[in-house]
């Protein structure tokens, strides 16, 4: 590949059964082109449909045979977005094959699985990408302003990510004679309304389906390592949190390298909670001076009649983040750098992760590991 | 109409004198420097006092055992058993006692706190307090943190089971600049407060929200700044709500003691709080949880 014409790389997307959106930001970058869908054959019926249905859109063949495809089709990148518990192997496989990765969060449920993809990517040496919102505009501008040393010293952090998704039925809902729905179920279900996040047949809380996020932020922000956590958790909102036991509201102290401290609050509060997506903010502070962010800037306010109550009033805008985590992707193979959330950041937030749920259940502070 | 004294000194007398015109039901008619002035002076021409420099056990006592009802700044130098014994000694005399200084009745948190009470919001779930100050403005040690603890107290309206804080020496110049409180309640509320005081001098900022089970709250400063343009960025500023919330506390006390009921900032509110406050000091000494009892014993 040359600097005048930098070289398109042929992408798999190995499994597309949650959202669709990594894969769709794989492309939304021109050097990458999706050339193939591939899964294991014993996959159940819905995850070939779904992996069927996308690779219909975009044209493409679905082999239900990851090795066979990764064989076949002359790929050097794969696209992981299965369910969460499957994450990790299938990365694992992409690797040894000499695939550079772009997988879906949470990076597994499982820490020893998030320590063998590891290890497998720096046994290969292979380029790895833990899909992330870390190129927003008003993260950007954050962490130039923290570079620029406008609020001198970071000494702290704060990040509020509440998520205003509903979750199925609200708590208290079920009638003490109705079944329990299992979470994949539920999960698949909701699918229509983008809201299964936590797809998997293992339950997962927000800390593990959307703490990739706020924790990225904090590591991308003040690339301070977590050491010690205390959290706390409650299944708040939705009923089929309390029914499996995972949170959807969740607070946590963070300690941090070099005496840096911080805190998280995230939780899916539910449509009803704010007008938009959710309130996402960030709060730094430094030793001159202190920043207060919020992540959806910039947008802009539509209100129309007859507008859908469900309908954002205030959108998006300059939503380059697909485009940009991609480049990042791009330019760390081009020139053997890493990429803005590698697979050990990646673990370590998933040991932040692990340690916050720990902590939430026994009530005391906990080493992250 | 309640007949007030206004006790202490200097521009935050002048402050209290020149909202009253605004409360209905009550006039000025005594402006002293000391309670031992007011029972000397004009002990007849009172029937309530407000303390607004802060007071001491004894000035509180002289002052109850005269009959008064008092107003007394959360940051009183009273310890925990000073305010059982005024309260023992208010409830023996039926006077009212209120505690001021709190930020209850701020517009913005009176707004939200309505909608809470009012069901809109479902069941607090979660608690969530930014509050920065320049440097050197304001203490974070007990006094600091009460106004904030308060806040969270009204909304779970119960002590918290779990108390776990740490603080920081940021400036260095200071025994502590920063604090993180992390407050656990029965039935899974949570809460989450920071508190700075290493900003440069000018405005602070402040943040207060609350998750609820069907809706959410977000009283924050961020949300109420307009823009200046001099050149380059332009800079943020406040659009407050001037003394609003003192003007409510002021006719809070004054209605309270006209219909013979307790008024929104208690006595009791007061020893909740500090005792909490006392569960913050022993979490960052001892970097452990603190586990609150809902009679006495907290443990460490």
């Amino acid at each position: 590949m040359t600097a005048e014409s930098p070289g398109k790389f042929r992408c798999a997307v190995l499994s597309v059964v949650k959202h669709d959106y990594v894969a769709r930001g794989v492309v939304s970058h021109p050097r990458f082109d999706l050339v193939v869908v591939a899964d294991d054959a014993d996959q159940p019926d819905w995850v070939h449909e779904r992996n069927q249905l996308f690779a219909d859109e975009f044209g493409i063949p679905y082999i239900r045979d990851v090795a066979q495809a990764l064989q076949e089709y002359d790929v050097q990148v794969a696209v992981v977005s299965s369910e969460a518990e499957r994450h990790c192997d299938l990365s694992v496989r992409a690797a040894q094959a000499g695939l550079h990765v772009v997988q879906d969060k949470p990076m597994s449920t499982n820490i020893a699985e998030c320590d063998r993809l590891v290890a497998a990517v720096e046994e290969h040496n292979i380029k790895f990408l833990m899909w992330n919102r870390n190129y927003l505009p008003a993260l950007r501008q954050a962490r130039q302003a923290i570079i620029d040393g406008q609020i001198g010293d970071p000494y702290a952090i704060h990040v509020d990510f509440y998520f205003a998704k509903d979750s199925g039925p609200p708590k208290g809902s079920r009638g003490a004679d109705e079944p329990v729905t299992s979470w994949l179920d539920h999960q698949v279900a909701a699918h229509a309304t983008g809201a299964d996040g936590g797809v998997g047949k293992e339950a997962m809380g927000e800390l593990q389906i959307e703490g990739i996020y706020p924790l990225g932020y904090i590591q991308v922000l003040l690339e301070s390592r977590v050491e010690r956590v205390f959290a706390r958790t409650a299944s708040h909102f939705h009923q089929v949190n309390v029914d499996h036991d995972v949170e959807d509201l969740a607070t946590v102290t963070l300690e941090m390298e070099q005496d840096v401290l911080g805190t998280l609050c995230i939780g899916r509060i539910g449509a009803a909670s704010h007008p938009d997506i959710g309130e996402i903010k960030i709060h730094v502070l430094g030793s001159k001076g202190a920043l207060v962010i919020s992540e959806a800037r910039p947008e802009v306010a539509v209100y129309y009649r007859g507008q859908p109550a469900a309908a954002f009033r205030h959108r998006r805008v300059a939503m380059d983040n697909d485009y940009l985590l991609m480049e990042d992707f791009a330019q760390a193979i081009d020139n053997d750098g890493s990429t803005v959330l590698d697979a050990r950041i990646g673990r370590e937030i998933s040991g932040t992760v692990q340690a916050a749920i720990e902590s939430g259940r026994t009530g005391k502070p906990v080493d992250v590991t | 109409m309640v007949r007030l004294a206004l006790i202490g000194t200097g521009a935050g007398v002048d402050r209290v004198k020149a909202l009253m015109p605004r409360i209905v039901g009550a006039e000025v008619t005594a402006v002293v420097s000391s309670a031992e002035e007011m029972v000397t002076n004009h002990v007849t021409q009172c029937d309530a006092a407000i303390l607004v420099g802060g007071a001491s056990p004894g000035e509180c006592e002289m002052l109850v055992t005269a009959g008064k009802h008092l107003l007394v700044p959360l940051d009183s130098p009273l310890d925990s058993t000073a305010v059982q014994g005024l309260l023992a000694q208010c409830s023996e005399q039926g006077t009212c006692l209120m505690v001021a200084g709190t930020d209850r009745l701020e517009p913005s948190l009176e707004a939200t706190q309505e909608s809470l009470v009012a069901g809109e919001l479902g069941d607090p779930g979660l608690v969530r307090i930014h509050r920065w100050s320049p440097k050197g403005n304001s203490s974070l040690a007990a006094p600091g943190i009460l106004r904030d603890l308060d806040l969270v107290l009204n909304v779970f309206q119960s002590l918290p089971q779990e108390v776990y804080a740490v603080a920081r020496s940021v400036l260095g110049d200071s025994e502590c600049d920063y604090l993180q409180v992390h407050l656990g309640f029965h039935g899974g509320g949570m809460a989450v407060i920071d508190r700075s005081g290493t900003l440069p001098p000018g405005d602070g900022y402040f943040s207060f929200s609350v998750i609820g089970s069907a809706g959410a709250a977000y009283a924050d400063d961020h949300r109420n700044k307009q823009l200046v343009y001099r050149g380059e960025h332009p800079s943020a500023i406040g659009t407050g709500s001037a003394d609003l919330g003192w003007v409510g506390q002021l006719q809070e006390f004054c209605d309270a003691i006209r219909q013979q009921r307790e008024p929104v900032v208690t006595g009791s509110d007061w020893l909740a709080v500090m005792r909490v406050s006392g569960a913050v000091m022993h979490s960052i000494e001892s970097g452990e949880v603190v586990v609150m009892s809902q009679g006495g014993n907290d443990d460490c």
